[in-house]
């Protein structure tokens, strides 16, 4: 009896020496994927070996095209995601209940578009933007973007796994899709929503090819390109900036991780 | 029998109301895929076959063979391919071994997960002045092998953990019983079961290996980047500002065909193991 509760506690404490070994390993490796973040923003209040808001007051008093960009970023990133949720969503839904022939083949050709990397489709897109005359204007960066299959194929996996019964029985009442959609479809997918309005979000604030190929001169062209010409600004500047280009996504983080971490799935 | 009848034509006729509504829906997403994905597509697949855009002779597929003989274009597909051998399975099990331990080991703690959830949303372009900085005279490609793994990690991470947590404990209970050690618990019952998103994650993480051109780019600065860090968008790239388009063309065709050919290797390969 004493013996094998010794072996047990024995076991025990194997088990809870195991679990901190563990939890120590993923600290550190949680600490050193945080790192760079950290680093880049420790770095920006230290200029000339010494601490000081220097970098920053040169940022905002004398680097001008960093406003322009800045403002640039956020209005890529903010038509980009609205709109790509706002044509996303009803797309979904179709894929969801309606049936027409074809309606197979046409999923499985937004899901081999959603996997093409952009280098095959710069070229097709610029060509469709040099035709419709787009070239060099904000619409050429925004345009492809809100028509990407991305946000389509993620809700309508979400939407197969949600309940269906809701909108059968509002089929009953109404024949507005519209209608169907704002009150009973939207409600359910808010969580996926949110996650995949976040992630594009965040794709299209870190845009570069793109605004690199399609437009002509820097005033149109957003963040990610101020730092791919480092050589033409002082260095000082750079980390400031950097750090001014986290900020937005950290707080779209902080409101809607937990969205981002359960509206995300593969079936 | 005739208002039977009639109830089923009037059933007949909303159905299809409803139909062409929903398809009115799905409308707008696919003009617009149609006008900047599809018809411009098609264009390409004929320009990769003309000789040049003035005179416009169709020379099949000399282009194509152009393109696959030439020197960089190789160099591209072999740095590409090896990101893939390398790069990718790294990544896999990285996020495996993580997901595992914060889905099950830590579960209590879930804070935890943010920290490599969270690079994701972070611009490369901010984080890439620390990496420059760190890894300064570093004569290698590891530097964009790991911002691949910084940047991608946290995809993988929410895809396997929300995979994992939705596996019933009890089977768990069960095994524990029967005295497995855990690590048999997790290869023989976790990974099976998620095994088709395993696939699809390692889909996923191919697909993106193709875009480290943004990592390679930002990195090297927009000099001539080293010959391991020469990626197929440089060489697309340096086509675009050429305005060689028949080049480029085939090349992206040739892209397309592999990543398609992946695609449907990837997605056949997880049916027969589902059955």
């Amino acid at each position: 009896m004493g013996r094998s509760g010794g072996k047990k506690q024995k076991e025990l404490r194997k088990k809870k020496l195991s679990f901190f070994m563990i939890l120590v390993l993923i600290c550190v490796a949680a600490v050193i994927f945080l790192v760079p973040v950290v680093l880049t923003v420790l770095r920006s209040f230290y200029t000339e070996e010494k601490v000081s808001l220097a970098g920053y007051q040169e940022l905002f008093l004398n680097c001008f095209p960093f406003y322009k960009m800045f403002w640039n970023s956020v209005l890529y990133a903010v038509t980009i995601t609205a709109g790509a949720v706002l044509i996303a969503v009803p797309a979904a839904f179709a894929f969801c209940f309606a049936r027409f022939k074809g309606k197979r083949l046409v999923y499985v050709l937004y899901i081999v578009l959603m996997m093409m990397p952009l280098q095959v489709m710069i070229l097709p897109n610029y060509i469709g933007l040099r035709d419709l005359g787009l070239l060099n204007t904000r619409a050429a960066v925004i345009l492809p973007l809100i028509f990407s299959p991305l946000g389509v194929v993620v809700l309508r996996q979400y939407m197969d796994g949600t309940e269906t019964g809701v909108i059968e029985a509002a089929r009953l009442e109404t024949s507005s899709c519209l209608r169907i959609l704002w009150h009973c479809v939207l409600p359910q997918l808010r969580v996926c929503i949110c996650a995949v309005a976040l992630f594009l979000f965040a794709e299209s604030w870190n845009l570069l090819e793109q605004p690199l190929l399609y437009l002509n001169e820097d005033s149109k062209r957003n963040l990610s390109i101020f730092f791919s010409q480092t050589e033409k600004y002082e260095g000082e500047v750079l980390y400031p900036a950097a750090v001014l280009f986290m900020v937005p996504v950290c707080l779209w983080y902080l409101l809607y991780h937990r969205e981002l971490k359960e509206g995300l799935k593969y079936h | 029998m005739s208002k039977n009848r009639k109830n089923q034509k009037k059933h007949k006729v909303t159905r299809l109301h409803w139909n062409i509504r929903c398809i009115f829906c799905l409308l707008p997403s696919f003009l617009g895929i149609a006008v900047f994905f599809l018809i411009p597509f098609v264009r390409v697949l004929y320009y990769s076959m003309i000789s040049d855009q003035f005179r416009r002779k169709f020379v099949w597929f000399d282009n194509y063979v152009e393109t696959i003989t030439n020197e960089f274009f190789q160099l591209a597909m072999k740095n590409s391919l090896l990101l893939i051998v390398i790069g990718v399975p790294a990544l896999i099990f990285l996020a495996l071994i993580l997901s595992l331990v914060l889905s099950f080991g830590l579960k209590r703690l879930p804070f935890l997960r943010d920290a490599f959830v969270f690079p994701m949303l972070v611009p490369t372009a901010a984080v890439v002045l620390v990496w420059q900085q760190f890894f300064h005279g570093l004569d290698s490609v590891l530097p964009v092998y790991l911002l691949f793994i910084w940047k991608n990690l946290g995809i993988c991470v929410i895809l396997l953990t929300s995979a994992l947590t939705t596996l019933d404990p009890e089977i768990y209970e069960a095994a524990h019983m029967d005295g497995a050690k855990s690590f048999t618990i997790h290869t023989r019952l976790s990974i099976p079961m998620v095994a088709p998103t395993i696939f699809f994650t390692v889909l996923l993480s191919i697909m993106n290996s193709f875009r480290i051109f943004k990592e390679s780019y930002l990195y090297y600065g927009s000099k001539y980047p080293p010959d391991y860090g020469y990626t197929l968008q440089f060489y697309l790239n340096n086509n675009f500002l050429k305005f060689d388009y028949q080049k480029l063309a085939s090349s992206s065709v040739l892209t397309a065909f592999l990543v398609l050919i992946l695609v449907v290797v990837g997605f056949s390969l997880q049916r027969r193991y589902e059955r």
